[in-house]
């Protein structure tokens, strides 16, 4: 589970962040700076959308392979059965395969406002809870494109997986079959 | 063992065959201008820098745009264009240039809501929407800009009518659906809702009234980034044969979906026929790879109907290839290599094309008058020149699209009183008239109103 939240805690920093920055009155749209702690909400967005916009990118420069089989490895030890193996193995890469993409920039969508809209383009300024994201947002959404490499990834492991989880247990039911006779 | 001379050589042709053809496809293409290589681009910068600037605009809010609409600022440029060069470039020594090769250029109309049926009384509209799929909202966002004849923000004729469409923004769920519209979708995404409405959107532009004031109707073209590349595709694809057609595209980072399945194949192949695609992108940017693995019609490859051309820019810092994708940039650098040192470079549009192409190069970027190919180009060039030499009148302020363009050549087609004197002008109208009629015997001249 773990292993799996970890590709999109970026993304989770920035939901709560702005839940945080909410909760003490900030709207996203001012320009009035919203502390929280030692920095800003918007700083803190900032951030987290560049470790998000980095994450996207190395997975689908192939860093989505070595994860997946690594969750695909972790699945295979951790669960005996077959439908267990399958729909965890579908579960992890379906996620693999579209969030590290769109996750960054559906965790800004509520944030948009007249002083912020992101866009592929990099149109425009973007001010967040008074703080300025600049081209970090817009990055989010031209990042989205990047799913046409990172989602064959995930669902070709996802399909290696699954031949090999069949594979298995076909061997295994043809080794167990003559015992019982 | 000694080898036999014929075996070598028949070796040595295997080896070289593979390079020869590899290498000679680019060469050949470059030849008939189809393949801009990065390091020819600034020779066309200055020519594509109003559609790039357009396409970075087209991101921008409609209802700023219907709020500065056929107003003047004090500087004399337009509200419209003063807005869009502000928002679309952050740096302000960049500015100037960019209001100098937009100026030309006025808003006329936009949208970006839902797009039902702007006609109302097409038909085929309206049985598409009747039959439309699953809906949601927002549509293709698109701006309508005209290159005006007159200085005025709200008066005289256009040479060239220009349809901007948006690209994908963060807040539009609409617009992802639709960059999935590779072979279908059961939704009515953004290519839905243009396919069914583009005769709509050309029919608005023959109502403008630059559009009726011109003695020889504009020309259409398309243009937009991303998304907006694909939408400005379909757009060419899809007008109906009866109307005017857009005659160029011009796509910036274009998106591989063009949804030219939504398009029946004669319908297709009749606007394909003289049209000319420009696919203008950034060297490594994100989508340059996802167009080579899947391009949707017209291929990259296509020679003739439509005549596609490939432009790289190689004009970005080094970035990821999500970084090299705005747009921002590609017009700054658009903007910017139009220039050596503080002087602007010459006007010039792409060499090349095909038989019966559509399109009509403007002569300069300042002026009016169009011809309809390369010979009636230099036939209008030789024809100016000569006049420039022969003509006192009209002669000693500049060559002909030379830096800055104060040349007498310009002036003569542009027809605008610039020079001083009633006689000099009525000169420029003669001569003017005289040129144009060598091209093709069609006024296509129109005289200005005094420039303000």
């Amino acid at each position: 589970m773990l292993f799996v939240v970890l590709t999109f805690f970026p993304e989770i920093i920035v939901l709560a962040t702005s839940v945080v920055a909410k909760l003490k009155g900030c709207q996203p749209s001012s320009n009035v700076t919203c502390e929280i702690g030692p920095s800003s909400a918007g700083e803190i967005i900032r951030s987290a959308l560049e470790a998000g916009s980095f994450v996207g990118l190395r997975f689908s420069d192939g860093l989505a392979a070595i994860w997946l089989t690594l969750g695909c490895f972790l699945i295979w030890k951790g669960w005996q059965r077959l439908s267990s193996r399958l729909l965890l193995g579908l579960a992890v890469s379906l996620v693999c395969a579209f969030v590290p993409y769109f996750g960054p920039m559906l965790s800004i969508g509520s944030l948009v406002n007249p002083n912020c809209n992101p866009n592929e383009g990099g149109i425009g300024p973007c001010m967040i809870y008074g703080g300025n994201i600049g081209f970090v947002a817009h990055d989010t959404v031209r990042l989205a494109w990047r799913i046409a490499d990172g989602a064959p990834i995930a669902l070709g492991i996802f399909g290696i997986f699954a031949i090999v989880a069949i594979g298995a247990q076909i061997v295994a039911r043809r080794a167990t079959s003559p015992t019982a006779e | 063992m000694r080898t036999n001379p014929a075996w070598s050589i028949l070796k040595l042709v295997a080896i070289a065959m593979p390079l020869i053809v590899a290498n000679a496809g680019p060469a050949l293409a470059q030849t008939d201008g189809r393949y801009i290589q990065a390091s020819f681009v600034y020779n066309y910068a200055r020519y594509y820098a109003p559609y790039a600037i357009q396409a970075s605009a087209a991101y921008l809010p409609v209802d700023e745009f219907n709020a500065r609409r056929a107003t003047l600022d004090a500087d004399g440029n337009g509200t419209d264009v003063n807005y869009a060069v502000q928002m679309v470039f952050p740096d302000e020594k960049v500015r100037p240039r960019a209001r100098e090769a937009f100026k030309r250029w006025r808003y006329q109309f936009g949208s970006d809501a839902y797009l039902t049926c702007i006609d109302p009384s097409d038909t085929e509209c309206l049985t598409a929407y009747n039959n439309r799929g699953w809906s949601f909202s927002g549509g293709p966002a698109f701006q309508v800009w005209a290159r005006t004849r007159s200085a005025k923000a709200d008066r005289g004729a256009c040479s060239e009518v220009s349809i901007a469409f948006r690209g994908t923004v963060a807040s539009s769920l609409g617009d992802w659906v639709s960059n999935a519209d590779r072979f279908g979708s059961p939704y009515d995404d953004y290519y839905h809702q243009l396919r069914r409405n583009v005769d709509g959107i050309i029919k608005s532009i023959q109502n403008l009234d630059c559009y009726k004031q011109a003695a020889v109707k504009p020309q259409i073209v398309s243009t937009g980034h991303s998304l907006g590349g694909g939408l400005a595709q379909l757009a060419a694809l899809a007008s109906k044969s009866k109307g005017p057609r857009i005659a160029k595209v011009f796509a910036f980072d274009p998106s591989p979906v063009t949804g030219a399945h939504l398009v029946s194949q004669s319908l297709r192949d009749a606007n394909a026929a003289g049209l000319t695609i420009d696919r203008v992108y950034q060297e490594g940017e994100v989508l340059s790879y996802v167009r080579s693995a899947a391009q949707q019609y017209p291929s990259t490859k296509s020679t003739c109907d439509p005549y596609v051309r490939t432009v790289k820019v190689d004009a970005l810092p080094p970035g990821s290839p999500i970084q090299l994708h705005g747009m921002a940039g590609l017009s700054t650098q658009l903007v910017q290599l139009s220039y050596n040192g503080d002087t602007q470079l010459a006007y010039q549009a792409p060499p090349g094309g095909c038989k019966g192409i559509r399109y009509r190069a403007p002569v300069t970027d300042q002026d009016e008058v169009l011809v309809s190919s390369n010979s009636q180009r230099q036939t209008l060039l030789a024809s100016v020149r000569k006049r420039q030499r022969g003509g006192s009148q009209l002669a000693g302020s500049g060559a002909l699209g030379g830096p800055n363009n104060n040349s007498t050549a310009e002036f003569a087609i542009q027809g605008t009183a610039v020079a001083s004197g009633k006689r000099t002008r009525a000169l420029q109208r003669l001569h003017s008239r005289e040129v144009f009629a060598q091209i093709g015997g069609v006024p296509a001249f129109e005289p200005l109103p005094r420039a303000q």
